[in-house]
């Protein structure tokens, strides 16, 4: 892996507006044809970090390098990126055809070369015979194809979407997502998107980094980043977790009052937090704690059947609400009861950070 | 029977007289939405209308009397008068090209680098000439442009030149320079109002693209503006002919346009031939409004929904 050239490779990078940081010294590494996914609260750096990669901005610090060439220094049509925008960035006044013919016309290309490259586009991202349309005669998620037919045609090393698929509704953006991937696939080209949309991102990702406050705060598969989160704010933002913060002891984690026990010890004395998936919780009904699982007891003050799963909240005694989602069942208690909620003690993850 | 009374429990609406006359289903306020067009009629149609049938009535000593005669035309025409008039049309283009060539790039740059909040503020700083008479703002140029004004002094002084320039006043330029400063910031909000059409992205797009900035403004930025260019163009010209007060205060003895024109022949008692020469002028407005509309649809300028 390290012999070999990364698709994009930054050092240190950083942006500053003023006094405000968008985003501190990061290093980002992402290998070739790769779909890459920056997910992450809005405010948080991510569209900064694409645009530092296209260019749009410059770095207030740091080196970017895309397959091995120093970039830092050039102008965004001077480096082999393309970026597709969120919505509304094609030109209005242009048919599609010479939409996605406008970079290959700067480029001083042969007509008939054009046109041949144009359709090839067009039936890549399935807009076959749509030629002569113009933008506000298309649809949201034609338009963003065109966009994408736009930049592909222009066979850059690395394809940049900035929140590419936020303007379309949710039905849409599923099968767009499963699209974008397929396309991937077939042009293999590194694909670098960003998103605040958590299961947008684990549909196209090869690799996700989640980016907020200005870092990137942990990276690694989807599944991985949905099953084994490092950090806390990991567990907060993907899925849904429930989260302990206390101090470890020998005996486990000191919540206040309580000790809970750790899938693994950890150093007495520190700050952690533990982390469990409401999929991985249930709801005991009167029946005794398995063997090997921890349990707290509370109030039930809500539930709610989604069809597939039933979610129910539980306030526990120390104020702090807890979820718990079962698939296909429902919890058989009225929202009043008392409860005890249970979980197997190896399904905590430790967070030391 | 001067006690109240309900019938049967329904209680009537409160009507008077005046407010059924204004407001009742059968009163005078179906008609509002005609008060604009009523306007229209009687100050534009009419007026109009009257300046085209006394342009061809026969001219008398000190008015008119009704006729059918194109004298007033074919003096125009056959005068130094239409030369005059070809002559005051080329200044206005220039005029126009000029405002053009500095003022669209300031609607270009206020929209894509100025931050979205600010913008209209912006734009609205050029509304602030507006509020000083034409009058003085044109009479203020003048210790400006003199042969010992402001620009020669700062020209020598910088010692880019040694004898004072004496185009600047008194000349065609001086009619040119007049307009530009007068007229500069309709091209700026004309432009500014058809790039709001345009999104900001764009300009990142066409980076990205690498377009560089001046087939970027080919391409894209001018045939999006279009319709505002054009809007600002039609303005600028025909006031460019019309208005007297600038050839006036800055043109020196020769310079004449449409507007000097009229006002000579009023001045001369000659009505048909004002009213002739302002017939030409509607026609030349008109022309130009219906070759724009037809290309590009002006209305869009106003319509946000049709963009």
């Amino acid at each position: 892996m390290s012999n070999s050239v990364l698709a994009v490779e930054a050092t240190g990078i950083a942006k500053s507006y003023g006094t405000v940081q968008a985003l501190k010294p990061t290093d980002l590494r992402i290998e070739p044809n790769e779909y890459y996914v920056l997910l992450g609260p809005s405010g948080g750096g991510k569209t900064t970090t694409l645009r530092l990669i296209a260019g749009l901005v410059r770095p207030t610090a740091g080196r970017i390098s895309i397959y091995g060439q120093d970039v830092t220094e050039l102008a965004p049509d001077k480096r082999s990126t393309s970026m597709v925008f969120q919505s509304y960035a094609l030109f209005p006044h242009m048919t599609v055809e010479e939409n996605v013919a406008y970079g290959l016309t700067l480029r001083r290309m042969p007509r008939d070369e054009i046109r041949a490259e144009v359709s090839r586009m067009l039936d890549l991202v399935g807009l076959n015979g749509y030629d002569n349309r113009r933008p506000h005669e298309l649809s949201g998620g034609q338009q963003q194809r065109v966009q994408l037919a736009r930049s592909l045609v222009l066979h850059s090393d690395i394809l940049l979407l900035d929140e590419p698929l936020a303007a379309l509704d949710a039905k849409l953006r599923k099968d767009m997502c499963l699209e974008l991937k397929n396309i991937q696939k077939t042009v293999g080209v590194t694909f670098v998107h960003v998103t605040h949309n958590q299961e947008e991102a684990m549909t196209v990702a090869d690799r996700i980094g989640l980016v907020a406050g200005g870092e990137l705060v942990e990276q690694g598969s989807p599944e991985a980043i949905y099953n084994r989160p490092e950090k806390r704010f990991t567990a907060d933002f993907i899925g849904e977790n429930n989260i302990f913060d206390g101090t470890a002891t020998g005996a486990g984690l000191d919540i206040g009052g309580r000790v809970l026990g750790l899938p693994t010890p950890a150093e007495t004395g520190r700050e952690i937090s533990l982390s469990v998936r409401s999929e991985d919780m249930r709801l005991l009904d009167g029946e005794p704690k398995p063997e090997g699982w921890q349990a707290l007891s509370g109030t039930l003050i809500d539930k709610v059947y989604l069809g597939l799963i039933g979610s129910s909240v539980v306030r526990l005694e120390s104020g702090q609400d807890i979820t718990v989602r079962q698939v296909g069942a429902m919890s058989s208690g009225e929202v009043g009861a008392s409860v005890t909620v249970a979980w197997p003690t190896e399904a905590g993850r430790i967070h030391l950070s | 029977m001067s006690q109240p009374t309900t019938t049967g429990g329904r209680r009537q609406p409160a009507s008077s007289p005046l407010s059924d006359l204004l407001t009742g289903e059968r009163g005078l306020g179906r008609y509002a939405f005609y008060l604009p067009l009523a306007f229209l009629i009687a100050f534009f149609v009419v007026p109009m209308l009257l300046t085209l049938v006394w342009s061809v009535f026969e001219r008398t000593n000190f008015w008119m009397e009704p006729g059918f005669t194109f004298g007033a035309y074919a003096d125009f025409f056959g005068s130094a008068r239409f030369e005059n008039f070809l002559r005051a049309m080329k200044s206005s283009a220039i005029s126009v090209l000029v405002a053009f060539v500095l003022g669209f790039p300031i609607a270009v740059f206020v929209r894509s680098s100025v931050p979205e909040k600010a913008q209209h503020k912006a734009i609205l700083l050029f509304i602030l000439p507006f509020m000083i008479s034409e009058v003085i703002r044109i009479f203020a140029l003048r210790p400006i442009l003199g042969r010992h004004g402001v620009l020669n002094d700062a020209l020598i002084g910088s010692g880019l030149i040694d004898d004072p320039i004496s185009i600047f006043i008194y000349t065609p330029t001086g009619v040119v320079i007049g307009e530009v400063m007068s007229y500069l910031p309709f091209m700026v909000f004309c432009g500014f109002l058809a790039m709001e059409s345009v999104p900001r992205y764009i300009f990142e797009v066409c980076d990205d693209l690498g377009s560089d900035t001046l087939t970027t403004l080919r391409r894209v930025i001018v045939p999006l503006a279009a319709p505002g260019i054009l809007a600002a163009t039609i303005f600028i010209f025909i006031n460019g002919i019309g208005v007297f007060l600038i050839p006036d205060i800055l043109g020196g003895p020769g310079a004449v346009n449409a507007g000097t024109l009229v006002l000579n022949a009023i001045s001369a008692l000659d009505f048909p031939l004002a009213m002739a020469i302002a017939a030409i002028m509607l026609v030349i407005l008109m022309a130009l409004l219906l070759i724009g509309h037809w290309l590009f649809d002006l209305t869009k300028l106003l319509d946000p929904a049709k963009r």
